[in-house]
C-alpha cells in the first residue's frame, strides 16, 4: 500500500521546507521515491493538488522559472521566514482576551487563528455580533495592511483602488481609498464587489496621515449626497412612545422641542435630510407616529410621494 | 463538536500544523487534553499523530516526529526540526482576529487599555495597520442588559413593537445579547408569551431590574443566515422589488427570490411578513419600486395606506 495522502502531503512540505535551492517537479518526485505516480500526467496533477492544498492553508510555496539546462522548467521552494508565524508573542492575558474576543464573533477561522497562537477551544460569551463575512475582506485588509493596490469589478466596471481602509457600518462593510480613475476618495460596498480583489503586486501606496475611515464616510445616511432643493435638515413631530425610541438614535441634542402641539411625550427633532431618499424612508419607517412639519418644500416632496402611492393599484406605477 | 468520519486532508493537515508546535513546546500532553484543546477525537488524534511520525524524508534518517504514546493516554513527542513553530496566520485568520478584537473593544465593559488592546497592537505590528474601523453603536440599555444576562437577572420592560404598533409591559430574564445588520438584541425568557423571545434593543423604552435573580442558562444564539423578530412570520407575500428596493433584500426574511423576466433588475421576491401593519408601512417606504403580486387581497395595500396617512397627518397640503 502507498503512503497515506497526509503522509505525502507533509513530506512535500517538509522537502520543500528543507530545500536551500528550488526544486523542479523532477526532483521533487526523485526525492520523495514512492510517493507520487510514475506518469508524468499523474504525478503532475497529484502535486498540483497536493501545491493547492499548502497554499489554501497558507504556506508560502516560491516559484522560480529556471534558466540554463532547465530553461523554461518551473522550481519550488519555501521560504522558512515566511512560513513560521514569527514576531508575535502574546502574554497569557493577552491570548485569553484575544480568545474571548473571538468567542463573540463565533469565527470558525478566527479559531484556527487562536489556535496557531497558542490558544484553546473558544468559551461560550453572553454576547455574540453576527458580522457579515465577504471573501474578499481578508484580501482587503491585507492589502490595507500592506499599502498594496488592489483591483475589483464594481457595477460593471474594473476599478483600481488604494484601500485606505475598511468600515462596518449598520451590518455592511465598506472599502475606502483613493480611485486610480476618479482620482479620488471613494466608497465601495464590499458585498456588491464582482468576482475577486487582486492584489496589484509592486504597486504600493501611502495612506494619508491621521486618515480616518469615519471622517471619509458621513455616519448617517440620511447625510449622504447632496439635496436637490438645498434643504439639510427638516423638522420631524414624533408621537410618544416612539419618540423615545428617536431620542435614543438621534441624540437629546436633535431635539427641537417637547410637548409639540400639546402632545404629551411628542417631540419635534431635528434630522438631516441631504439624501431624500434615505431622510423619506427613515420618516415613513415610523409610520403615522410621525409627522413632517417642514421647511415646505421636505414636507411637498412627501405628500408628493404619497399621493403617487395612493393613486395607483397595485402599489406601482 | 468534534466531526464524524474522517475529516478532509485539508482540515487534518492543518490541524496537525497547529498540533506539532503545540505539542513541541510542551514535549508530553495527554490524549484527553489535546482532545479537548483542538476539538478532535482521540481516536482521530492518534491517527493523525502516528501519520506524522511515519513522514520523513528519504532515507529516513532524520525521523520528521518521534512519538511515544504510554499507557497513560499521554503522548511524548520529540519534534525534531520542522514545525516547531506554527505556520504564519492566513489572511483570512488574521483578518478574524483582528476583526474580532475589535469587535470586543467596541463592546460595553471593554477596556481601551487592557490586554484585549494589547494584543491587538502587537497583531497589527505583525499584520500591517489596516485602519478597519467597526461601527458598533448600541442603544442605551444594551451595557445594562448585558450585566443583567451575566447575572440573571430580571429586568421590567416598556418594549415597543413594530409588528403590532403596540408598547408592552413585560418582564424579561435575559440570555443572551447580540448584533446583527447593525442592530443589537436581548435574547430573553419572557413572562407575557411564556417563551424565549428576541427583543430589538433600541426599542426598549424603559428598562429596570426587579430583584429577581433567576440561574444563568446558555441559550443558542442564532447565527447571521437566520431571522428573528418580536413575532413570528405569519404571512408570505410576493412582490415585485424594483432596483431602487434593493435594500429589501439584505434586511428582510426573504423567502425566494428570482429575477423578474420582464427586466430592468426587478426582482420577484416572497417575503416572510410579520403583520400586515409591517407590510404597509414597507410597501410606503418602497413606494413606486414595489407591487404586490399575491396574496390579492394585499395588492392595494400600499396604496390604502399612503391615503391613510395623508388623511392624518397631511390633509390639509
Amino acid at each position: 500500500m502507498g503512503p497515506s495522502p497526509l503522509e505525502r502531503v507533509t513530506n512535500l512540505l517538509t522537502l520543500l521546507l528543507e530545500t536551500r535551492v528550488p526544486l523542479t517537479l523532477k526532483q521533487i518526485s526523485q526525492e520523495l521515491a514512492g510517493m507520487y505516480p510514475d506518469k508524468y500526467v499523474a504525478l503532475r496533477g497529484a502535486f498540483e493538488r497536493d501545491k493547492a492544498l499548502l497554499r489554501d492553508i497558507g504556506v508560502p510555496i516560491e516559484t522560480e522559472v529556471l534558466g540554463g539546462d532547465q530553461a523554461g522548467e518551473t522550481a519550488y521552494l519555501i521560504d522558512r521566514d515566511r512560513y513560521e508565524l514569527r514576531g508575535l508573542q502574546l502574554d497569557d492575558d493577552e491570548r485569553h482576551a484575544l480568545q474571548m474576543a473571538v468567542a463573540t464573533i463565533r469565527s470558525d477561522t478566527g479559531q484556527e487563528g487562536v489556535w496557531k497562537l497558542g490558544g484553546s477551544v473558544l468559551p461560550s460569551s453572553s454576547v455574540v455580533t453576527n458580522v457579515a463575512q465577504h471573501d474578499a475582506l481578508p484580501t482587503l485588509r491585507a492589502a490595507s495592511g500592506s499599502r498594496t493596490t488592489v483591483a475589483f469589478r464594481y457595477r460593471g466596471t474594473e476599478r483600481e483602488l488604494d484601500p485606505y481602509g475598511l468600515l462596518l457600518r449598520e451590518g455592511f462593510w465598506y472599502v475606502i481609498g483613493h480611485d486610480h480613475r476618479h482620482q479620488e476618495v471613494r466608497t465601495y460596498r464590499v458585498d456588491r464587489i464582482e468576482g475577486d480583489v487582486t492584489l496589484r503586486q509592486g504597486a504600493s501606496f501611502e495612506r494619508p496621515d491621521g486618515f480616518d475611515v469615519r471622517a471619509a464616510f458621513p455616519a448617517d445616511a440620511k447625510l449622504l449626497g447632496e439635496a436637490d432643493d438645498g434643504a439639510s435638515s427638516a423638522e420631524v413631530a414624533v408621537d410618544p412612545p416612539l419618540a423615545a425610541v428617536v431620542r435614543g438614535e438621534l441624540g437629546d441634542a436633535a431635539v427641537v422641542r417637547e410637548d409639540a402641539a400639546g402632545v404629551a411625550g411628542a417631540v419635534v427633532f431635528r434630522v438631516p435630510c441631504v439624501n431624500r431618499d434615505a431622510f423619506r424612508s427613515w420618516v415613513l419607517g415610523l409610520g403615522h407616529h410621525a409627522e413632517v412639519l417642514g421647511p415646505p418644500e421636505v414636507r411637498a416632496d412627501l405628500v408628493a410621494w404619497l399621493r403617487a402611492i395612493s393613486a395607483s393599484v397595485g402599489g406601482a406605477a | 463538536m468534534s466531526p464524524k468520519g474522517p475529516s478532509p486532508l485539508k482540515v487534518r493537515l492543518r490541524r496537525l500544523l497547529v498540533i506539532l508546535p503545540w505539542l513541541a513546546e510542551r514535549g508530553s500532553a495527554s490524549l484527553a487534553e489535546m482532545s479537548e484543546r483542538f476539538q478532535i477525537s482521540e481516536k482521530e488524534l492518534v491517527a493523525d499523530l502516528e501519520q506524522a511520525a511515519m513522514c520523513g524524508l528519504p532515507p529516513f534518517l532524520d525521523e520528521l516526529v518521534d512519538l511515544y504514546i504510554d499507557d497513560d493516554g499521554i503522548a511524548h513527542i520529540d519534534v525534531p526540526r520542522f514545525f516547531t513553530r506554527p505556520l504564519r496566520l492566513t489572511a483570512p485568520e488574521g483578518f478574524s482576529l483582528l476583526m474580532a478584537g475589535r469587535t470586543a473593544l467596541a463592546l460595553p465593559g471593554a477596556e481601551p487599555d487592557g490586554p484585549l488592546a494589547r494584543a491587538l497592537a502587537k497583531l497589527e505590528a505583525v499584520l500591517g495597520s489596516d485602519g478597519m474601523v467597526l461601527d458598533l453603536a448600541q442603544p442605551a440599555s444594551t451595557a445594562d442588559l448585558v450585566a443583567a444576562v451575566d447575572d440573571a437577572a430580571e429586568v421590567r420592560v416598556s418594549y415597543w413593537s413594530a409588528s403590532s404598533d403596540e408598547v408592552s409591559e413585560r418582564n424579561l430574564v435575559p440570555r443572551a445579547v447580540f448584533s446583527d445588520r447593525g442592530r443589537w438584541y436581548v435574547l430573553a425568557d419572557d413572562d407575557r408569551s411564556g417563551e424565549e423571545r428576541t427583543f430589538r434593543i433600541d426599542r426598549i423604552l424603559s428598562c429596570e431590574r426587579t430583584g429577581r435573580l433567576d440561574v444563568v442558562r446558555e441559550v443558542a444564539v442564532p447565527g447571521g443566515d437566520e431571522w428573528f423578530d418580536d413575532l413570528p412570520a405569519v404571512d408570505t407575500a410576493t412582490l415585485r422589488i424594483g432596483p431602487g428596493g434593493r435594500w429589501v433584500v439584505e434586511r428582510f426574511p426573504v423567502r425566494s427570490i428570482a429575477d423578474d423576466p420582464a427586466g430592468g433588475g426587478w426582482q420577484v421576491v416572497e417575503l416572510a411578513v410579520a403583520s400586515e401593519g409591517w407590510l404597509r408601512q414597507l410597501l410606503v417606504r418602497l413606494g413606486p419600486d414595489a407591487e404586490v403580486v399575491a396574496p390579492p387581497a394585499w395588492r392595494d395595500l400600499g396604496a390604502r395606506a399612503a391615503a391613510e396617512l395623508l388623511a392624518a397627518r397631511y390633509a390639509a397640503d
